[in-house]
């Protein structure tokens, strides 16, 4: 009987957490209000900052680490093992979880508009900084030109800084404001109402659609003279300010990319700590026990970067009997299997494979999508619920009796939080489904393995569907992609063999559609029914492999 | 840790996202909501994902609703409202008016039966999702026992036995140690707009929209139930709108219906659409790119429109500024989708009277704190992403209050 | 659309005088609603967003010298529309306001000049007024039902004193017969003033405040000398 026998023997080991402390890596505003915000609930913490210093109100409540770089990170949620660089010397430290709240970087979009910056072209954060100092008599009655958002779409956070600034400059220092946009990015908290107030104050906004203005700066530090037809009034005119002002890009910070691989975290298309799928919302990343917040994660207004405290507060805080109650159900390798090509550490989309001579589960940071154990050549790795054994006697106890009339039998793997959940809702709404199909619900559909679909076929299934969420949208981030590498290989093997490839079928499926979850399956229906019964026919010994 | 209580105001995702995760912390929670179902606006929202996931957030709603209806400390309250807040030592003793539900969620299977049997229009209505426990719910309103008592055709069919129409509304009281408010928005009526909206059959609003995608999958024009050949979406209907005292941008708008029309594009490629609008908001991380193809499939097009008027044919005619040539062009569309504007809920006032928190200018409630915490789209315009982050945080605030 | 190879220096507009104006035009949005909405949008590449705009950054003489405000009917249809509820019917008074009198379209400029000579657009003498009145008084007492009707000229003590219409007397005579045959069917107690009875008032709608003055004065004047409280203003 194989590998559940071995693992009925193998003692899962209790883990509680070495330790309850929590590091804390940033350097400005959003770091300190997270370590405020959590030593005010006596939280055990480490500050790290590369930053030669980092003040906090009671520093002798905490450690902090400054001028120093993490270089590597090993181990899992609860025991996170950490080398750190501190002049020259490495230091280590164990966590239980890691907060990364490093702050975003601004980037002039001087070259997007062809200026070169100087006394009077400046960037965004240089007039802010400017007009936090209190005297700038510089400033007087000046005319300001603001572009924004004409080169590429800007967004809230910049347009709002924008239209403060404006109006600082409008009431204290009696300047003329012109603000240069195509789209006004007012989606943020009370900006239609800064806009009004900004135009009240007597700010002109020129927006345009096709069209951009004319950008000549006469010399590397000469004037700017601007020159732009008006959308609305179709006229010609010509801006010459005494002061440019260029919006800016926000980026990540500039040592997110050596965190991301550190830490073995996704990333979002801008470089953002926090690939961009929805279940990562707010503050988690793909590895339990690493938190991103604010500017680390995306592009943040003031007000979210507090919210992110409070979110990442109760991350640290959150009771922890969901690991223990649910480590029987993690993947588990057979080390007498495991012939070391770390493949499964490769994909491993959580980081939870310890990679060695062979390669062991760290349980904790298992959240059981199965992937690991679908591409393991040596099939050394098993998870409760997806072994071939459940998997066959689930199919052997589903397999509908043959009737005279051909009714195929269709069986589909289902992603248990997309179209498991469409099937259910479904059936709720009356919608009419084939008769011969069955469901087996997966924890991704990139668990689901060749040998899950030859098992379903060796029990006459006349059809397989793999039925995954969306691109983006899987929690595993890449175990849709995997489940249709999978299948596609799958397809195209049978294909030489003679059989009809058109018997393998994945779609993607969010667990709201119960009405497509209806025409998938139907229509799959009428392309089986077109193609008769499964000519598949495996001896029940050839499967011998599999057990 | 353990016995202390909250009372969550509101069963949309605001609420839903607060009780799951007060309930992570062992609190117990009551869960109220005024309507017959858990989910509020987002349950009814349409997965937007064309080949891939364009992050809306509506799956994560139905996520978590399931998990708040299985987790054993939270406690839900359907067809209910409060009545009376009164406070002394740190306890709250709310007083609750319920209606009945008059479908036993225990028994109810979810068949249908009486959905199927109901003679009298609009009396029984469907849930959204398959954890809207009951799935069908009896309203008072349509129902025909309700007005004179002469049928009881679903309490007679059901097999389960689980429906009981005779009877009365009740009160409760619940002692808590903390509220959090998360009583959601109001879409934005667009009657009182020139485009027809309750006077022409194919004039909708972006959250019906939602809805016939989310059930239907495709859509189709409700007077004919024929394919439109060709889609208006108008922008900021009820939103940036001084005269209405609107003074904000709706935030989700554009979102929304930018993915709802490039879902649309995707099922029903022959669809033409047009998109009207002022300023096209940043929503998501991919916006750039994302806005780049909509620009391909998608006519943007600068200017609001004025009057609908519906032609002989049963389309609808519309006149609208055109940017470039200065001209007023006039156009005629199958089926007009208004992106109706988030506005503060039409009880806010009141419950703002029973708990004594702050109403902003703009009709929202304030922040508050202080044993009652808000939280959601009752606070003002957000995303489904921002509504769960604003839940935790104010999950975050009540647990500080409560010095757990 | 207009094409000028002009290029305005933006920040030289003037913007003390429309600077002052309250009409709320900084606050547009450029939503283009007005625009679609307007029965006279695009008349000489002109619509009330354009028309806004220009006012708001200053564009004066354009503005002042454009011949569409005096295409626009004042029908406020776009006031009506405006979400940032600006004044636009108002502005394009005021901007007609802003015209030398001079220059003030023919008609309307003449038709005003008439009036305050002569109290009303076509200067028609006294006599011919009532003439004209008494014709078709007599022309409705022919009709069945309206036997021994007459027009009350002058009636001290009515309750309602009407204005009348230029065109009433002048090319629509016809039209005021179905006014007269509401009165009488309601036996409403009315009258017309023989002097000053012009209804419409020019300098309403060429922005001249003062004539404006002078026409609603006269108005006021004949009612107060017939000591009639209500006043009909079919305008």
């Amino acid at each position: 009987m194989g590998n559940v026998e071995i693992f009925k023997n193998l003692k899962m080991k209790k883990v509680t957490p070495l330790t309850e402390k929590t590091l804390v890596i940033g350097n400005g505003p959003q770091a300190r209000c997270i370590a405020e915000e959590l030593l005010a609930k006596d939280a055990d913490l480490i500050v790290a900052s590369e930053e030669n210093a980092f003040v906090l109100p009671f520093p002798e409540k905490t450690e902090i680490l400054t001028g120093v770089k993490i270089r590597s990170c090993e181990g899992s949620v609860g025991n996170f093992n950490l080398t750190l660089d501190k002049d020259g010397e490495k230091v280590s430290r164990i966590v239980e979880n890691v907060i990364i709240a490093e702050e975003a970087v601004r980037k002039p979009n001087f070259s997007l508009y062809g200026l070169t910056p100087c006394a009077n072209v400046i960037s965004l954060s240089q007039l802010k900084e400017s007009l936090s100092d209190d005297s700038r008599p510089f400033f007087k009655n000046k005319k300001f030109v603001f572009l924004t958002g004409l080169a590429k779409e800007s967004n809230a956070v910049i347009l709002e800084e924008i239209m403060r600034a404006s109006l600082k400059l409008q009431s204290e220092f009696h300047a003329k404001t012109y603000i240069l946009t195509k789209n006004l990015k007012v989606a943020g908290h009370g900006l239609e109402l800064l806009y009004r107030r900004t135009k009240e104050a007597g700010a002109v906004y020129i927006k345009f659609t096709e069209s951009q203005p004319e950008i000549h700066q006469q010399e590397d530090d000469g004037p700017v003279i601007l020159t732009f037809t008006d959308d609305i009034t179709g006229e010609q005119f010509r801006l010459t300010p005494d002061i440019t002002v260029a919006d800016e890009t926000i980026s990540p910070p500039e040592n997110t990319s050596d965190l991301a691989a550190i830490f073995g975290l996704d990333t979002d298309p801008h470089g953002f700590l926090q690939s961009d799928n929805v279940h990562r919302i707010s503050v988690l990343t793909n590895r339990k026990g690493i938190m991103v917040a604010g500017p680390s994660r995306d592009i943040q207004s003031p007000g979210e970067e507090i919210t992110d405290t409070g979110n990442l507060a109760l991350s640290i805080f959150k009771p922890s009997d969901e690991r223990e109650t649910a480590s029987a159900y993690k993947a588990q390798i057979n080390p007498r299997l495991c012939s070391g090509c770390l493949t499964c550490y490769s994909v491993c989309p959580y980081n939870a494979i310890l990679p060695d001579t062979t390669a062991s589960v760290m349980p904790d940071a298992c959240e059981q999508c199965g992937v690991c154990a679908a591409v393991c050549l040596s099939r050394a790795i098993t998870i409760k619920g997806l072994t071939y054994i459940e998997i066959s006697d689930h199919i052997e106890k589903n397999t509908p009796q043959k009737k005279e009339t051909f009714t195929p039998f269709l069986l589909a793997f289902c992603c248990k939080r997309s179209a498991a959940r469409a099937h259910e809702l479904a059936s709720c709404m009356g919608h009419k489904l084939p008769p011969g199909l069955k469901i087996i619900e997966v924890p991704c559909a990139g668990g689901v393995s060749h040998y899950h679909i030859f098992l379903a076929l060796r029990n006459n299934a006349d059809g397989v569907l793999v039925l995954t969420c969306h691109e983006g949208n899987c929690h595993s981030e890449r175990g849709n992609l995997y489940a249709h590498e999978q299948l596609n290989m799958i397809g195209s093997f049978l294909e030489i063999a003679g059989f009809e490839k058109e018997r393998l079928l994945i779609k993607p499926l969010a667990s709201n559609m119960s009405k497509e979850f209806a025409e998938i399956t139907n229509t799959f229906e009428k392309k089986i029914l077109d193609l008769g019964p499964s000519r598949f026919k495996m001896k029940k010994q050839d499967f011998s492999f599999l057990t | 840790m353990a016995d202390k209580n909250v009372l969550v105001l509101g069963g949309g995702i605001a609420g839903l996202s607060a009780a799951r995760k007060l309930a992570d912390f062992d609190i117990g929670v009551q869960l109220i909501e005024k309507s017959a179902f858990l989910g509020g606006h987002g349950i009814q929202f349409s997965c937007k994902a064309t080949d891939k996931c364009v992050k809306c957030g509506a799956c994560v709603v139905e996520e978590t609703l399931e998990n708040v209806v299985r987790h054993p400390k939270i406690n839900v309250l359907l067809n209910t409202q409060t009545q009376k807040i009164t406070r002394s030592d740190g306890q709250f003793s709310v007083t609750l008016q319920k209606n009945p539900a008059y479908i036993d969620p225990e028994k109810c299977t979810g068949c249908g039966l009486c959905f199927e049997k109901c003679p009298a229009h609009g009396a029984i209505s469907r849930g959204f999702s398959k954890s809207n426990l009951p799935f069908y719910a009896i309203s008072e309103k349509n129902c025909l026992f309700m007005k004179d008592k002469s049928c009881s055709l679903c309490q007679d069919t059901c097999p389960e036995e689980a429906i009981t129409l005779d009877q009365k509304r009740t009160d409760h009281v619940c002692e808590t140690d903390a509220i959090i408010v998360a009583t959601g928005f109001e879409a934005f009526n667009p009657e009182s707009k020139p485009y027809g909206y309750n006077v022409f059959d194919n004039v909708i609003t972006s959250l019906e929209l939602e809805r016939t995608l989310r059930q239907e999958s495709i859509v189709s024009r409700p007077s004919d139930n024929k394919p439109p050949e060709k889609i208006a979406f108008i922008q900021c209907v009820g939103s940036r709108d001084a005269k209405l005292g609107h003074l904000w941008c709706s935030k989700i708008c554009c979102g929304s219906s930018l993915r709802m029309a490039k879902l649309i594009r995707s099922r029903q490629p022959e669809t033409e659409m047009a998109f009207f609008y002022m300023d096209v908001q940043t929503f998501g991380k991919d916006f750039q790119v994302f806005y780049e193809t909509v620009q391909d499939d998608i006519r943007m097009i600068r200017a609001i429109p004025g009057d609908i008027f519906r032609t002989e044919t049963d389309r609808l005619r519309m006149a609208f500024l055109d940017n470039s040539t200065h001209e007023i062009l006039e156009e005629i569309f199958d089926l007009v989708v208004l992106s109706v504007g988030i506005t503060p809920g039409k009880d806010t006032k009141e419950l703002a009277d029973q708990l004594h928190l702050a109403v902003s200018d703009s009709g929202f409630l304030s922040p508050s704190e202080n044993g009652i915490f808000t939280a959601g789209t009752a606070l003002g315009p957000m995303s489904i992403a921002e509504t769960i982050s604003n839940a935790g945080n104010a999950v975050w605030e009540t647990l500080k209050y409560l010095r757990i | 659309m207009e094409q000028t190879c002009e290029i305005i220096d933006m920040d030289q507009l003037d913007h003390g005088r429309f600077g002052s104006w309250s009409f709320s035009q900084d606050f547009c949005v450029t939503c283009g609603l007005c625009s679609s909405s307007c029965p006279a949008s695009g008349i000489d590449g002109f619509d009330p967003r354009k028309f806004v705009r220009m006012v708001s950054l200053g564009l004066e003489d354009k503005v002042v010298e454009a011949r569409w405000p005096w295409i626009c009917t004042m029908c406020a249809k776009c006031e009506h529309v405006c979400p940032m509820e600006i004044d636009i019917p108002a502005m394009v008074r005021s901007v007609r306001g802003l015209r030398e009198r001079e220059k003030v379209p023919g008609v309307l400029h003449k038709g005003l000049a008439a009036a305050l000579e002569t109290g009303n657009n076509l200067s028609l003498p006294k006599e011919d007024f009532v003439f004209i009145l008494e014709d078709v008084a007599e022309e409705i007492a022919e009709e069945p039902g309206f036997e021994g009707f007459t027009v009350p000229i002058d009636k001290e003590g009515a309750n309602i004193l009407t204005t009348i219409h230029n065109k009433l007397v002048n090319t629509h005579t016809e039209d005021l017969k179905h006014w007269w045959k509401i009165f009488h069917a309601a036996k409403e107690d009315w009258t017309v003033p023989s002097d000053n009875w012009e209804g419409t008032n020019w300098g309403l709608f060429t922005g001249d405040d003062e004539a404006m003055k002078i026409m609603a004065g006269r108005v006021a004047e004949q009612m107060e000398k017939l000591k009639v409280k209500n006043l009909l203003w079919p305008e």
